[in-house]
């Protein structure tokens, strides 16, 4: 379970969400729409720590990050709560793909070359990757480096995913490829909590079982996906939504 | 017509410079090593801009690089003597300044040049790694100094590596210098022998002929290094490639964008 209390960001004078509150049980599939620029991957990042937010609470299951109180030093052991998949995918590049894997096992997770090895390679085989183990990331196309970058995230069995506008990096063709892969773990792990900040629409329609739409630093409304699609209360999310009317047609 | 030039002895001169060789080769290997070292420290406390040493070092690069190395030689084979006898003035100690060998002061001096020049070539190499692999490595939950040792010295290192290469060359060929502070190089040994026979030109051209072959050898030996470490990474800042090295050709080396060739088919 995840529980975001009071959670503020500013970028100097900027704010970018204030005093924001979200609960997110285990195993869902929480997928975060909204406008560009309206805070959503920052609040991701600040889940990961990669961002420092300014002020609030985060518990995940049981561990605490009180941004006041606990030290930076604190916060590589809290990024463990969390996996994330980056919109660049921003994969080590002098590493090949089984290595990619296999860095976080050995030098956070502390496994042994052979354990990591193994445990890389099932992941990889989860994410269809098998054939490409000594590839590197730049001998690969931009689908196949994502899905790499999945495995990485899965593989630390964090238990939460992180995604990050995960294909908008992606050419139209290899979108769909992507997105099979993501679909195809959420249906494998029921217990995997997801949280996606896409723009692919039809797609979080699809796959999430709850949807937040953010706006201007806060949220606007949230509700199951059939909801807030459908019968969006607000007139904010309507309008959004009313953008992308042909795109989720038929979802 | 008197003997102008002596070709033959050229040659024969050789094998005899070639005896203080690894007094040449100790200084280069010594001073770089401790010149990487030192500099990857100094470049890291730039990059991460800390307090009071960030300044410390940027006022020792300055001064490294804003001085002759043949001023700093004669600066650290007098510093030290002084130093060692305020030393003993203090506390009433008595080491023998006499006793330390001149190497010392050639070693610390070309040491702490070589790290001031590196630490530039390596501060860059640490700022041109790719932020986005250092997020990956720290969501992973790696503490700083994993993703240091791990993804950010690797891949600085591969950037680093043709001008690191530079600095080696020009360092062994400035150990000519080494004769200031009485230490018996093989451009010391070169005038010791020419002292004989009053043969300086000849001399010269010996030496002029083992630093050249030295220093093809070094670029060799870093082409070699470049092309492993570098393939990758060559593949995907230079596409398209305007011009194929040599060394790129081959598995994945094939020209990316051969205009020339497509040209000429459409004509």
């Amino acid at each position: 379970m995840i529980d975001i209390q009071h959670l503020t960001k500013r970028f100097n004078h900027n704010t970018i969400f204030e005093d924001l509150n979200l609960s997110i049980d285990s195993g869902e599939v929480l997928g975060i729409i909204g406008p560009s620029g309206a805070g959503k991957s920052t609040l991701l990042r600040c889940l990961n720590l990669l961002e420092e937010p300014d002020q609030g609470l985060i518990t995940i299951d049981k561990s605490v990050y009180d941004v006041k109180k606990d030290s930076k030093k604190q916060a590589h052991l809290f990024r463990q709560q969390t996996s994330m998949v980056f919109q660049q995918f921003n994969l080590f590049q002098q590493k090949t793909v089984l290595e990619n894997v296999m860095e976080g096992l050995i030098t956070v997770k502390k496994l042994d070359r052979n354990e990591a090895e193994k445990k890389a390679t099932h992941y990889l085989q989860a994410v269809d990757l098998e054939n490409r183990l000594n590839y590197y990331p730049q001998q690969l196309s931009g689908g196949q480096q994502q899905r790499v970058g999945i495995a990485r995230g899965l593989a630390m069995e964090s238990g939460v995913l992180l995604l990050d506008e995960p294909t908008s990096a992606l050419d139209t063709e290899l979108v769909a490829e992507v997105l099979n892969t993501i679909k195809k773990v959420i249906l494998n792990n029921k217990n995997q909590t997801v949280i996606i900040v896409s723009h692919e629409l039809a797609f979080i329609k699809d796959v999430a079982t709850r949807v937040v739409f953010f706006d201007n630093g806060g949220i606007v409304e949230t509700g199951t996906p059939d909801k807030l699609f459908n019968y969006p209360e607000k007139e904010r999310t309507a309008l959004f939504l009313s953008r992308f009317k042909h795109s989720l047609k038929g979802a | 017509m008197p003997n102008l030039i002596d070709f033959k002895l050229i040659f024969t001169n050789i094998p005899k410079l070639l005896r203080a060789l690894p007094i040449t080769l100790e200084i280069t290997f010594f001073a770089m090593i401790i010149g990487l070292v030192l500099g990857l420290l100094l470049a890291i406390i730039k990059v991460n801009k800390l307090p009071g040493l960030a300044q410390i070092t940027a006022v020792f690069v300055s001064f490294i690089r804003g001085t002759p190395l043949l001023v700093q030689l004669y600066i650290s084979y007098y510093a030290i003597p002084i130093f060692l006898k305020y030393i003993n003035y203090l506390n009433h100690t008595n080491y023998n300044i006499n006793a330390i060998p001149s190497m010392v002061f050639v070693l610390l001096a070309f040491s702490l040049n070589e790290a001031a020049y590196n630490s530039e070539n390596i501060r860059a190499a640490l700022l041109s790694v790719n932020k986005g692999e250092i997020e990956a490595a720290k969501s992973l939950g790696m503490t700083r100094w994993q993703v240091l040792r791990r993804i950010t010295i690797p891949e600085a290192f591969v950037v680093a590596l043709p001008t690191l290469g530079n600095a080696f060359i020009g360092l062994m060929k400035n150990t000519s210098l080494a004769f200031v502070a009485s230490v018996v190089d093989m451009t010391a040994q070169g005038q010791i022998l020419a002292g004989g026979n009053y043969r300086y030109f000849e001399v010269y051209l010996s030496l002029a002929i083992i630093y050249w072959i030295l220093t093809i050898i070094t670029e060799q030996i870093l082409r070699i290094l470049e092309n492993r470490l570098t393939l990758f990474s060559k593949l995907q800042t230079q596409v398209p490639m305007a011009k194929t090295h040599f060394w790129l050709k081959g598995k994945w080396g094939q020209p990316i964008n051969d205009r020339h060739s497509a040209s000429h088919e459409t004509v």
